[in-house]
């Protein structure tokens, strides 16, 4: 009689554990992450170099583009982007949309290490992937980073399978990622650079343990250790002394560095020839014989009509723009343009924020519970060394190091340290649930922590994303970022435009100063007389012809005096940001509780602090101006009932500071 | 899109899908949540309309329609919980099938992506702003249907049309299927514009209908491939005349260059040798109740096919009810299931099909009568356009004339239903009624409509043409190049039109659909106006009190207003009087219960008035109580509910 009435329960606890599948459960992450990823996508102000890809995009799309020019980046995305506003339309979501599509698919990159990492762990990995503050801020972020990451995870995930298991198109797929992340982004050479020097670490460790042992199944746990470890070390000490050289200087220090691992790797090749041992092939060996001469042959020439197709504008345009960073042709560009830019860049100076331990900085305050759950893979990796765990573990701290050293240290960069830091995690989680599993009590309690750490992080991404995303109270937001004001003048504009030309049959006439053209250069891309004015001591011409409305800058303020009487004037926010000082200028211990009252104020509710002297210099900041509008055109704004007071968004800057 | 209408459609996927577990049937998971999108549609339009005009249209009544809906709803699921389990169970294990697997998931669910790729480019560049700050139009569906479309769904967004009348003829009953615009107005209050929620409601319903057809046809052809030929013969239909045009004409005289700008439609000339436009560009596109009609219509005859054996009561009612309310979203629909339905009962004769029949005609014969229209648009003829036209009554023309609009569509498919199974044969039979009808009579005022029927035939025959040229296909050798240019000759001009309409750059679109000065306007009688205001304006195909507003009017576009049964003549007449203020206007105004008279660059274009009509404005109206109360580029409206 018991027994069947516990019949029915016990076939819907199991229909219920079926239904609860990993495939599931990674629909629901899908799901989660797409609407993490879509949702309010528009709605933040253009950051200016959103507002640029967005721009170039759409010359693309209307055939104005002049080629790859590296201040702006490479090409592809422009090309994605155009795609995506051909079939979706020309919007704020459609210019984000290649980013958010390239953050989504980023979920599902653990999947296919889901041998390595345990089936519990790709779960974990993706589910932080998901729901990460960082990730999501930059998913959502139209730069070319979402993507650049995706790009970088495909060339690791071929790099691991073509060394464990090669296959002939290995060698295809490898080169034409790289291609593609060539025309994405420079940082593609640190990538080259960062798995270069491991490929030539693991030879050494092959090498190593071939001299000890003589065979290809297992790495010695000492060398496996030790090799990566001193890697990682030569590595820190090389960018040191490489510095901030720039120009070739970098270039033959970086090639010096690689080169002298390349003469320790063929010395321990030598080594077993001259004690006459049996010489074993190196498995990185191996793996380049394993495709053949016609593989390779095609591998090559795909790369290069890739290459071709991409820096050509699809072999419609091979000149290049021709301007001081791209002064080639399209094609010369692509190969070295990009190079000398960026190694350029490392001698003119940090860009961005100057501080060396910028990275580690904001990974504690968005993600420090990925980093702590990624101390428990870091346990099983120096336990279990294998190829994989390796390689993940050089990723995340080699790309530490690398972009730490990089002059550009700017928050959309984060993503490429905190992804191989999240695999890492994805271990740790593996790790800890193998242990726990045993024990129903660890085990509930794993849960419960696991339950509340995920509700923590699920809420800071909450916070981060949804709540004022674009405010400066947030540290991922850099100086680039627009104010919501910039969004209510560029309604205003097209809505007084609309009253003005029905009235009097031409459009208004708007003048923005260089400096603050950005992200207008967009918002104002439908807008026909809207001006890209460089309004200078020596250059006031443009204000002369009496435009209707007039964008200035603080600094330029001077130059509109003889406007004043014809023109009402509101004060303006372009941009604004926030740069703390992350210790809050501790001196002495005493202060500590002081620092962590701030973070723990910040983290709770994105207060920002001032240092602890009361230093109001590191508390959020804006780019001020000022729009003048002719007193007409104001007065038929208002009787036509359009006028929407743009300038009296609340402001966060105005009257003070947030601190 | 926002996030209300992101949680909109969400609800109404969710309502449409467990709608189906509150009947004994044997679809898929993908069959139900495709199945469920029309249905979810049909439900909370219902719901949403009923409690829209018990109170208002806004953003509580249609989230209480979607709550009440869902809150039953979630009751049938959980009741049917094991049935949505095994099915989702099912679904995850024949995710794993191959694309050729009759039982993958795979083919609906790519037919699905793509087609809501297409849909979304056609749709985001049907609309378009202009430096002046208007709107732009890219496709002749969009200049034309959707004029009147905009107008019904604006007037019971920003009208409050209840009880509903034509907004276009002021006190006509609104004889006309508005459901799917009804559906589009929901749109409006969730935080969308007109014209986004025009696109919005489009591309949900579009993106649906070719793997719902892919299920429909599925089931009468033997595998996934030629259920896919069908699918593509349906929505690339378009006769031969692209091969002519085409490749005899355009092409050679423009080079290959004139594939990115197609100069003009292949499969509809303007009602001169082609009067049976493609599948998507002549009826989907700008027949907006078929995007219902076409897909509700493949749902209740895959039901009826599934229920054949099983004769499940619940699922005849479920069948009825569903075409008892397609009157209200696509009148043809309803009446092509009653005919066949009625075959289908007649041939078997048997009590079961009262089930079915009761609800169809208890819900839809009362909504039929009352937009049965006041005139009376009937007449009979012989071979529809034959002797009519440019078209002959002669053998070789009415050859032609098919070969020209169908190509070999009716031939194969007569071969298809011939070689069929019996049950098969049974079932097919009376499509051929829709062969029939338009070339014996006139239903609907105008003989162009008869394509309708025309394409009614279209849609359900070709699943056996599908399966003829599938089988030429298998066969190898000569045959199998037979059924490749059977295929081509069958889509290649359908193929052209659709391209051609994801174009928005091919002449003469985009053209100017809007100015900025109706936009203000529109905007001015939105705010400034009552929901129950009359206008008196230009019957114009295009102007904003209709498209912007949906405020009544005196008269709409006259060919739209008789394709509906109004007598637009009269109406045509009296506001040429009201504008030329001939004696007894003031009459005419107050017959039409008209509050404003709009006077703008239109009616002056279109009633031709001299430069002096603004003094003789100023002496009839102003002086005789009219009031100016808008002037402001170029447009004035005067107040004349006081007008002596």
């Amino acid at each position: 009689m018991i027994i069947q009435r516990f019949t029915p329960l016990k076939a819907a606890t199991k229909q219920v554990k079926r239904l609860i599948s990993p495939l599931s459960i990674i629909v629901i992450l899908a799901i989660i992450a797409l609407t993490l990823r879509l949702l309010f996508l528009g709605e933040r102000p253009f950051h200016h170099d959103e507002s640029l890809d967005a721009w170039f995009s759409l010359r693309f799309l209307n055939g104005e583009y002049n080629g790859y020019d590296p201040v702006y980046h490479g090409p592809l995305r422009f090309y994605l982007t155009a795609a995506i506003f051909w079939l979706f339309g020309i919007t704020d979501i459609t210019a984000r949309l290649l980013a958010a599509i390239a953050g989504f698919i980023l979920v599902f990159a653990p999947l296919l290490w889901r041998k390595h990492i345990g089936i519990v762990g790709t779960i974990g990995a993706m589910t932080l992937i998901s729901i990460s503050p960082t990730m999501v801020y930059f998913s959502r972020f139209g730069r070319e980073d979402s993507l650049f990451l995706l790009l970088t995870t495909s060339f690791v995930i071929l790099f691991i399978a073509f060394l464990i298991n090669p296959q002939g198109w290995h060698p295809t797929a490898l080169f034409t990622t790289i291609i593609l992340s060539m025309a994405i982004k420079e940082s593609i050479l640190l990538v080259i650079f960062l798995f270069g020097v491991l490929t030539l670490f693991l030879s050494l460790q092959e090498s190593l343990s071939r001299i000890k042992k003589g065979t290809l199944e297992r790495f010695p746990l000492l060398s496996s250790l030790l090799i990566p470890g001193f890697g990682l070390l030569s590595l820190t000490l090389t960018l040191i002394w490489v510095g901030d050289s720039g120009g070739n200087e970098t270039i033959i220090k970086i090639a010096c560095y690689c080169g002298f691992l390349l003469l320790v790797i063929i010395g321990m090749r030598v080594i077993p020839r001259t004690e006459k041992h049996h010489r074993p092939e190196i498995s990185i060996i191996k793996s380049l014989r394993e495709p053949n001469l016609k593989q390779w042959s095609i591998s090559l020439a795909i790369a290069g009509i890739s290459f071709v197709a991409l820096f050509s504008q699809f072999f419609t345009n091979f000149s290049g723009p021709n301007t001081t960073s791209a002064p080639h042709s399209a094609l010369r560009n692509g190969l070295t343009a990009g190079f000398q830019y960026w190694s350029n860049q490392q001698s003119t100076g940090a860009r961005g924020d100057s501080r060396w331990h910028y990275y580690l900085s904001m990974l504690i305050a968005y993600e420090w519970v990925i980093l702590f759950i990624a101390l428990f893979g870091v346990w099983k990796i120096i336990q279990q060394p294998t190829l994989f765990n390796q390689t993940i573990m050089w990723w995340a701290l080699g790309g530490l190091i690398v972009y730490s050293w990089a002059a550009e240290r700017m928050p959309w960069l984060i993503i490429h340290i905190l992804l191989p830091t999240i695999i890492i995690a994805g271990l740790g989680i593996q790790h800890i649930w193998e242990t726990v599993s045993t024990q129903k009590k660890r085990k509930q309690i794993a849960c419960s922590a696991a339950l509340v750490l995920l509700i923590f992080v699920a809420f800071q991404s909450i916070k981060t994303n949804f709540d004022d995303p674009g405010e400066p109270n947030e540290l991922l937001v850099q100086a680039g970022q627009a104010t919501p004001e910039v969004v209510a003048w560029t309604n205003q504009i097209y809505d007084l435009n609309r009253v003005f030309y029905a009235e009097n049959g031409e459009h208004l006439s708007v003048q923005i100063d260089s400096d603050i053209f950005w992200p207008y250069g967009w918002y104002l891309r439908d807008f026909p007389t809207s001006t890209y004015a460089k309004i200078t001591v020596g250059n006031t011409a443009t204000l002369s012809a009496s435009p209707d409305i007039i964008f200035l800058p603080q600094w330029d303020r001077d130059l509109a005096q003889n406007l004043v009487d014809e023109y009402a004037i509101f004060p303006y926010n372009h941009r604004w940001w926030w740069v703390p000082q992350y210790d809050a200028g501790l001196s002495n211990l005493a202060d500590t509780q002081t620092l962590l009252t701030n973070w723990g104020k910040w983290m709770w509710n994105r207060t920002p602090w001032q240092n602890i002297q009361g230093n109001p210099n590191g508390c959020p900041s804006a780019l001020a101006g000022h729009v003048y509008i002719k007193e007409s055109v104001l007065s038929l704004a208002q009787k036509t009932e359009v006028w929407n007071s743009p300038h009296l968004t609340p402001s966060l800057i105005q009257g003070g500071s947030l601190c | 899109m926002n996030f209300l209408t992101a949680v909109f459609i969400c609800s109404i996927v969710l309502i449409g899908f467990t709608t189906t577990y509150s009947i004994q049937s044997r679809l898929s998971f993908e069959e139900r949540v495709m199945f469920g999108v029309v249905l979810g549609v049909i439900e909370v339009s219902i719901v949403g309309f009923l409690l829209s005009w018990a109170f208002s249209v806004n953003r509580t009544t249609i989230f209480i329609s979607v709550g009440i809906l869902l809150s039953v709803n979630s009751l049938i699921a959980l009741r049917r919980r094991s049935v949505l389990a095994a099915d989702y169970e099912s679904l995850l294990i024949r995710c794993k099938r191959k694309w050729n697997d009759p039982l993958s998931p795979k083919v609906p669910i790519f037919l699905l992506v793509s087609s809501t790729l297409l849909t979304t480019r056609i749709m985001q560049i049907a609309y378009d702003g202009t430096d002046s700050g208007g709107v732009a139009v890219s496709h002749l569906s969009v200049y034309g249907d959707w004029s009147a479309h905009l107008a019904y769904a604006a007037s019971f967004a920003y009208s409050n049309n209840f009880p509903p009348e034509l907004p276009t003829a002021a006190g006509e009953s609104f004889s006309y299927h508005f459901g799917v615009d009804w559906f589009s107005a929901m749109f409006v209050p969730l935080g969308l514009d007109l014209f986004s929620a025009m696109q919005t409601s489009t591309v949900l319903l579009a993106s649906v209908l070719p793997p719902i057809l892919f299920f429909g046809y599925k089931r009468f052809v033997t595998n996934n491939r030629a259920a896919v030929f069908a699918l593509l013969i349906f929505l690339l239909s378009g006769g031969t005349a692209a091969f002519f045009r085409f490749l005899f004409q355009d092409l050679p005289e423009e080079g290959p260059s004139i594939l990115l700008n197609l100069p003009r439609s292949y499969a509809f000339d303007g009602f001169d040798r082609n009067w049976v436009d493609n599948a998507v560009t002549g009826f989907l596109y700008p027949q907006r109740p078929t995007l219902v009609g076409f897909s509700a219509l493949v749902i209740v005859i895959v039901l009826l096919w599934e229920n054949r054996k099983l004769k499940i009561t619940s699922t005849y009612v479920f069948a009825g009810t569903l075409v008892g309310v397609l009157p209200i979203f696509h009148i043809f629909s309803f009446g092509a299931l009653l005919l066949l339905s009625t075959f289908w009962a007649l041939t078997t004769m048997k009590r079961y099909w009262l089930r079915f029949f009761a609800p169809a005609l208890l819900l839809g014969v009362p909504v039929l009568i009352w937009q049965w229209p006041d005139r009376d648009g009937r007449s009979w003829h012989q071979l529809w356009v034959l002797g009519k036209s440019t078209w002959n009554l002669h053998v070789i023309d009415f050859l032609w004339f098919w070969l020209l609009n169908t190509g070999l569509v009716i031939p194969i498919a007569a071969l298809g239903i011939v070689r069929s199974s019996r049950e098969i044969k049974r079932f097919a039979v009376p499509i051929f009624a829709f062969l029939i009808i338009p070339n014996i009579a006139i239903w609907h005022f105008w003989i162009g409509n008869n394509a309708k029927y025309v394409i009614l035939f279209l849609l359900l025959s070709a699943p056996f043409i599908g399966e003829q040229i599938e089988l030429l296909l298998k066969s190898g050798g000569l045959r199998k190049s037979l059924s490749v240019a059977l295929l081509i000759s069958l889509i290649f001009t359908g193929s052209l039109d659709v391209w051609r309409a994801m174009d928005k750059t091919t002449g003469p679109y985009p053209v100017e659909y809007l100015t900025g000065s109706d936009v203000l306007l529109g905007e001015w009688i939105l705010k400034s106006t009552p929901t129950d205001a009359t206008f008196a304006s230009a019957n114009t195909n295009t102007h904003p009190v209709r498209v912007l507003t949906g405020r009544s009017v005196v008269s709409g576009s006259p060919g739209r207003l008789n394709d509906l049964g109004v007598d637009w003549y009269s109406r045509d007449q009296d506001l040429r009087s009201i504008y030329q203020l001939q004696e007894g206007y003031g009459d005419l105004l107050a017959r039409y219960q008209v509050t404003h008279l709009v006077l703008g660059p239109l009616e002056k274009l279109h009633y031709r008035l001299t430069p002096d009509y603004d003094l003789r404005i100023e002496e009839e109206l102003i002086l005789h109580g009219a009031e100016l109360v808008y002037d402001r580029a170029n447009y004035q409206v005067y107040d004349v509910q006081d007008l002596q």
